[in-house]
């Protein structure tokens, strides 16, 4: 069993015998969810020693690569390579890891979809090679021909969506879509994106944007989760320090027994001598937001 | 690849953030404070907490000689000696007595607050300002004061939120050129004015370019909707930090404050360094202080 059959499992308690102390301390309390990095753009410019290392020292238990960064983890690795990542990552005690594509299937090309589609299984297929748990991909906004009805843009997106998911199981990798892009970040949009797709091993990754806040409900993003909430199966969290209503968001997610992982996903690079302490400080407000 | 929309509270709180932002640079990642080894809190208690009887208001009137004696049955590392206490004109004899004393008492003096104002335009009064900053920057140096609590200040007349800010790093910066050449380091307060919240008093912290500037985190005076997360928010940047015994969120009543919370968030935020009581409770402080300070010494 791997480490990502752990976690699946449900028995994180397991795993944890073999983490760091600051990272069993964590498991004192009643969050159930975890604390990672996805490399956008944290770690963009870390190499992957570098990245375990701070992670490691932070008690930071997963990582999403982002596909473009200094990591190099990428289709392109070898069987060798693939092999040294996924022991790597399990040396550094990491719970979970997953691929952050770009694969993006709003397009009017169909020959452009397919390529997509044809990049998602090569992601599929490393994540099964390192041992990650899901791919990322998304939708990017709309088609450049305006007259294309939203409609049938967000049903081409679940249908290739499912696709995707398909390949995905044959493989034992979920898909993620990340809730992004102009109009198709809007969560009623992602949700029927969803309901168009309808494969069981596809969820999204809440992105935590701007427009998921409802200022007419005083900045509250509850009736926005609640619509997506059955198919979060990550999540990306942002500048804590913002007026982003964490502390709803986590409370929505405590209360309905969310126990995957929240990524850092920040704007701004960290030089890699700054990273342990940063990715620490950025832990200590996220447990008091999630608590 | 994420991108990400104009941030929220920018676009709500329009072109006043943002200018001074500006102003300091490129909007730049949270820069938390680098510190080696596990995180490490020492007890202090600041003289504040007894002002009504080294004031003379209440008996048993004392003096800081006093103060240390007593701080020195209690559970402390160190004292923190608020200017406003030291007699005027304070001789180098006093100063030294009140030193020696804390030495032989096995006592560090943890930092010394004083009183200002840094919002003031450039001209004569900030020079005033500056100056009376400089000052207690000497006096700190000679007792061996680390850090000197300092505040922002209100709004001038007719003043923006932005100018406000732009004015008080501006006045940071010179003040710390100054108490970086004598070792001490200024501690921007979160106490009311234009640092009443975590944005504000984190924009100016952020902006201001010294190593000698930190916060001095008051882990009671958010009286935000969200008290422990503003002090989350502002952990990683203090390098001292006064604990009071009560908070009060937006909108609701003074309420006791949960101790064990707020250690935990500078501990989570590693922080290393004095927790210094500051007492404003109703009760007695004879009373009510050392049994706080048991309190605390028993969370660290």
């Amino acid at each position: 069993m791997n480490r990502r059959e752990l976690l699946a499992g449900g028995i994180v308690g397991a795993a944890a015998l073999a983490l760091p102390s600051n990272v069993q301390a964590e498991q004192e309390s009643n969050r159930k969810m975890h604390l990672g990095i996805v490399t956008y753009n944290v770690a963009k410019d870390w190499d992957l020693d570098t990245i375990l290392r701070n992670c490691h020292d932070a008690g930071i238990e997963g990582v999403e690569f982002r596909t473009t960064h200094a990591h190099g983890v990428e289709p392109a690795l070898d069987a060798g390579k693939r092999a040294e990542v996924r022991k790597k990552c399990a040396d550094a005690g990491l719970l979970q890891t997953s691929l952050g594509s770009t694969c993006e299937f709003q397009s009017d090309d169909s020959a452009e979809v397919r390529r997509n589609v044809e990049t998602c299984r090569e992601f599929v297929l490393l994540a099964k090679d390192i041992g990650a748990r899901g791919v990322k991909v998304r939708p990017n906004g709309l088609p450049k021909d305006k007259s294309i009805p939203l409609e049938k843009t967000l049903e081409q997106i679940g249908k290739a969506l499912a696709e995707c998911g398909q390949i995905g199981a044959d493989h034992g990798v979920e898909i993620w879509m990340e809730v992004h892009g102009p109009t198709t970040q809007l969560v009623p949009n992602a949700r029927k994106i969803m309901d168009f797709c309808g494969h069981k091993n596809v969820g999204v990754t809440w992105n935590s944007n701007n427009t998921d806040v409802n200022d007419a409900a005083h900045g509250s993003v509850k009736e926005n989760v609640a619509l997506l909430r059955p198919w979060i199966r990550c999540c990306h969290i942002t500048e804590l320090w913002s007026s982003y209503p964490y502390r709803e968001l986590f409370t929505l997610l405590n209360q309905t027994g969310y126990d995957r992982f929240t990524l850092c996903e920040i704007g701004s690079p960290i030089k890699a001598e700054d990273g342990a302490t940063f990715l620490k400080c950025y832990k200590g407000l996220w447990k008091e937001l999630s608590r | 690849m994420k991108e990400r929309a104009t941030n929220r509270r920018d676009f709500l709180r329009g072109a006043a953030l943002v200018g001074a932002a500006l102003a300091a640079g490129p909007a730049r990642a949270i820069e938390p404070i680098k510190r080696s080894g596990k995180p490490r809190l020492r007890l202090s208690l600041a003289a504040y907490s007894y002002r009504d009887y080294l004031q003379g208001k209440h008996e048993p009137r004392m003096d800081l000689l006093e103060f240390v004696d007593r701080c020195a049955t209690y559970p402390l590392d160190g004292v923190e000696l608020t200017e406003y206490y030291w007699p005027k004109p304070l001789t180098s004899e006093y100063l030294m007595q009140v030193k020696r004393k804390c030495y032989l008492n096995g006592l560090d003096i943890t930092g010394s607050p004083m009183a200002n104002v840094y919002t003031h335009p450039a001209g004569p009064e900030r020079e005033k300002q500056i100056a009376i900053t400089k000052a207690w920057v000497d006096t700190c140096a000679a007792m061996g004061a680390p850090t000197i609590r300092v505040f922002a200040g209100s709004l001038q007349p007719g003043q923006t939120l932005e100018q406000a800010q732009k004015n008080t790093i501006e006045s940071l910066e010179e003040a710390c050129a100054y108490a970086g050449t004598k070792g001490v380091l200024l501690a921007l307060e979160n106490h009311g004015g234009i640092v009443a919240e975590a944005d504000s008093i984190l924009t100016i912290v952020k902006a201001v370019k010294s190593e000698w500037c930190g916060i001095n985190l008051d882990t009671g005076n958010f009286r935000t909707e969200d008290p422990y997360g503003d002090i989350a928010r502002c952990a990683p940047y203090a390098v001292t930090c006064q604990v009071k015994t009560e908070v009060q969120p937006k909108g609701q009543a003074k309420q006791d404050a949960d101790l064990k919370r707020v250690l935990q968030i500078l501990k989570d935020a590693g922080y290393r360094g004095y927790v210094t009581l500051e007492y404003e409770a109703a009760e007695e402080p004879l009373k009510a202080v050392p049994r706080h300070l048991d309190q605390l010494a028993a969370l660290l």
